[in-house]
């Protein structure tokens, strides 16, 4: 019996371990973060709960809700109490592209969500592999257009950013791009290292390493400006093209919470995310460290939503 | 490069054996071995929950307590897939197969001590060729590309469509259902959803971990209500020595054990092939080159040794993309990265040049954490067997509990667990149809991965077919696949020209 008690003890302290993160309380801040661990923002998001704890005394925890490209848990956060305790901190994906890309969403991105501060931007980046060898955009012009089957770019999923960049550079340059959809970015980097295509688009932060190996070569960044972690690798706009666009992470409260508290929350977040420590830790995962007023957020938000609607459309890839 | 390599490991040891570091390696295992422990319970969620920890600690500590969790759950793993036919983590699934008949037979010890033996053995071959081949076998990866690993998934269905006793059909028509059951979800070539009828939360299909509990694990609940045989508590009171296996265990362990390991490591350098995969390819190999493969799924030792041997073999095969090329090769080994870059390390090809405190370090607490291991483990076994002395009434319950807490974390989601029960039920209209579950998970473990890279290999191909027969290493595969068909058909040519009383077992 008592072994048995013991077992018993050993296996809910580990259960507890596990599941004490989701433990409710009063004033507890739950980010909800749509996606799995280890991807993307998720440690950036784990870190600044971690510093709003610290820092500010505000306990603050992380809950991952994966699935269906982040429509679930997006879905989640417009269904919670608008008590300002439940928060998404989300790619812009979920709130400026999937209202074109999807036919049908569980949520409305500007009437289900008040935006309350963007958290972080990125760009994205264009490499080639050893395939082509090419080191400029103007040298992949040239090579695509003698090898006009081999335009294949890896993509870690279809109708984000990094598949509609590379159809834009080709649409404009007149050469023919072929994207083939991978699950996520690391099989795509690993298709352009080994050859199985010529080309990878992906969020910069995961090209950088590769390319600073000499795996594979970045060919331009996706900002207005050149990236501060590669000052040596121009944008599209450098090399006269008109492609422009940066990703961002943003912190959105369900439509009904009360304006004062997502002035209080914007506050506290602001302070978090312009510390030196946030700062810091955004510079090592390669992102920028923003912050913005929901005002703010709620203008990029529309903004974004409308200059890359008719991007989506014309590429055929709106919601059907 | 032997050399440098033993002086790069002596250097690894003293880094992994400072005591800070050893302290963490440590509880990395234990955690880890809890984890596993428990059906369901993911790897992913305590890493993830552990992860603001490691923010304050030293880089190295924080690889060394975070891997100690990854490969330190595949140990726990077996344990109920053998005395409860319960799959705590998918690779651990195939297991059950012969580990619980064991079980049934009063050697669930010896399935446990020969999965020891798998495991460790599999684990230090793991470790073996990320010290010396790291760079090399990056390498050869890359010449697995879609059309490659399409045909290998190819040669796996129809390797593991024979993988369960009784009708032949049977396990084909299983297979074919898994692969059925693969298609639920988003289509990755077009983005476009199918068979979600409506639910988002199938959007990314079944979750594996609910599938394989499901069809295991509740279904043998199931099918045990009020049929429950009398404990037999003879074999639970034993002695250390009687729960080693016996020498001649031990010999018919051996070769599987070797083969398995083997197969484990081909996996982990096929880029996406996890153990999972691994283990029912090990399994499959096993049943095909054995002499008595009808003993397979009634209690046969080489079915627990070589799945087991694979899954850590792989396991420990896993590190090397993410430590030699920066490129993650699943989600716990994209926290693992994640958490690197959060310590100023950036992970990629130039790791081990630029870090090698970090890279071997890693791999000098690999042989401690795994010793570590075997440590905690051996002794436990005797604990772990008495845990059938606990009555089913108790123990039924509490081990659906956890299925349940386990489901729910892999995605926090509610869905899941309704999910699993309906296959629960679904399971257990099998059993009682004597349709065997494995080639069922067999299908639906490989049938996207084939899927998916043969769209993806005729989209880069533009679609010529010829790009399957054109490449080398997909070329050989078919043939091998080829050869298997050939094989089946020449056997029964040669059983129909025998006496008819032979041709009719052909059937059964």
């Amino acid at each position: 019996m008592d072994r048995r008690k013991f077992m018993a003890g050993v296996a809910t302290a580990a259960a507890g371990g596990v599941l004490g993160g989701q433990a409710f309380a009063a004033d507890l801040l739950k980010f909800i973060y749509p996606y799995a661990p280890g991807s993307g923002g998720d440690i950036l998001v784990r870190v600044l709960a971690d510093d709003l704890q610290k820092k500010l005394g505000i306990s603050a925890i992380v809950e991952n809700k994966p699935g269906a490209d982040g429509r679930i848990g997006v879905r989640e956060v417009k269904h919670a109490a608008p008590d300002g305790n439940t928060l998404l901190f989300t790619p812009f994906g979920t709130m400026v592209l999937f209202p074109t890309v999807f036919k049908s969403l569980p949520y409305d991105a500007f009437k289900d969500f008040a935006p309350v501060t963007q958290a972080l931007s990125f760009d994205f980046g264009l490499a080639a592999g050893p395939m082509s060898g090419a080191k400029t955009l103007a040298e992949l012009t040239a090579w695509l257009k003698k090898n006009p089957d081999k335009g294949n770019v890896g993509v870690p999923g279809l109708g984000a950013l990094p598949h509609l960049l590379p159809i834009k550079y080709g649409a404009d340059a007149g050469v023919k791009i072929h994207a083939v959809a991978y699950k996520g970015t690391a099989p795509a980097l690993t298709a352009a290292m080994s050859g199985e295509t010529a080309l990878v688009c992906a969020p910069l932060a995961d090209l950088i390493a590769q390319h600073k190996a000499g795996a594979i070569h970045l060919l331009a960044t996706s900002g207005k400006t050149r990236s501060p972690y590669l000052p040596d690798v121009p944008t599209f706009v450098d090399q006269g093209f008109k492609i422009e666009g940066s990703g961002w992470y943003g912190i959105f409260a369900p439509a009904a919470t009360p304006k004062d508290k997502i002035a209080k929350l914007n506050k506290a977040l602001l302070e978090a995310i312009h510390s030196e420590s946030f700062q810091a830790r955004a510079k090592s995962v390669y992102l920028r460290a923003t912050g913005t007023t929901p005002e703010e957020l709620g203008a990029i938000q529309k903004a974004d939503y409308e200059r890359w609607k008719p991007v989506i459309e014309a590429a055929g890839l709106a919601g059907k | 490069m032997f050399w440098t390599s033993l002086v790069d490991l002596a250097h690894g040891f003293e880094v992994a054996l400072q005591p800070h570091n050893l302290l963490y390696c440590f509880i990395g295992v234990l955690i880890g071995n809890l984890v596993g422990v428990l059906p369901g319970m993911g790897v992913l969620s305590a890493v993830s929950i552990l992860l603001p920890l490691t923010f304050g600690m030293q880089p190295v500590a924080a690889i060394l307590m975070i891997s100690g969790i990854f490969y330190g759950a595949q140990y726990g793993g077996a344990i109920c897939s053998i005395l409860l036919n319960l799959p705590s983590h998918p690779p651990h699934a195939v297991t059950c197969l012969d580990g619980y008949p064991l079980t049934q037979q009063g050697k669930g010890g010896v399935a446990l001590g020969i999965t020891m033996m798998g495991a460790v053995f599999g684990a230090a071959f793991g470790i073996l060729q990320m010290m010396f081949l790291a760079p090399y076998i990056a390498k050869i990866a890359f010449s697995f590309q879609a059309a490659e690993i399409c045909s290998l998934m190819l040669l796996g269905l129809l390797a593991g469509s024979t993988l369960a006793k009784g009708s032949p059909l049977k396990g084909v028509a299983m297979t074919a259902f898994g692969m059925l059951l693969g298609l639920v979800g988003t289509d990755t070539a077009t983005s476009i959803e199918r068979y979600t009828f409506g639910h988002y939360e199938l959007a990314d299909g079944i979750e594996l971990v609910a599938l394989a509990l499901g069809l295991f694990g509740i279904a043998e609940f199931l099918r045990s209500v009020n049929n429950v045989a009398p404990v037999n508590t003879a074999y639970t009171k034993l002695k250390f020595k009687d729960m080693r296996p016996s020498k001649a265990e031990a010999k018919e362990a051996a070769m599987p054990i070797l083969r398995g390991t083997l197969v484990g490591s081909l996996c982990s350098l096929i880029p996406g092939t996890g153990p999972v995969i691994a283990s029912f390819i090990a399994y499959a190999t096993e049943k095909k080159v054995s002499k008595n493969p009808e003993k397979f799924g009634t209690g046969a030792i080489a079915g627990v040794a070589a799945p087991e041997a694979s899954t850590h073999s792989s396991i420990q095969g896993d590190f090397i993309p993410t430590m030699s090329l920066g490129i993650p090769g699943d989600a716990a080994m994209a926290l693992l990265l994640g958490a690197l870059i959060i310590h100023n390390i950036t992970p990629g090809p130039r790791l081990i040049v630029e870090h090698p405190d970090v890279f071997w370090g890693l791999v000098a607490s690999f042989w401690i954490g795994n010793l570590i291991l075997v440590f905690l483990n051996v002794p436990m076994i005797g604990v772990w067997v008495r845990l059938l002395t606990v009555p089913y009434r108790y123990l039924y319950p509490s081990a659906l509990f956890f299925i349940c807490i386990g489901v729910f974390a892999t995605r926090n989601s509610l869905f899941d667990v309704g999910v699993t029960l309906v296959i629960g039920v679904f399971g257990y209209l099998l059993l009682l149809l004597r349709f065997e579950p494995a080639p069922m998970l067999l299908g639906f473990v490989l049938g996207p991965r084939f899927e998916e890279n043969f769209r993806r290999a005729l989209n880069i191909a533009h679609g010529d077919l010829g790009t399957f027969v054109e490449r080398p290493i997909s070329a050989f595969f078919l043939a091998i696949c080829a050869a298997l068909i050939g094989l089946q058909i020449y056997a029964r040519i040669k059983k129909a020209r025998a006496p008819v009383k032979l041709a009719s077992t052909a059937f059964d």
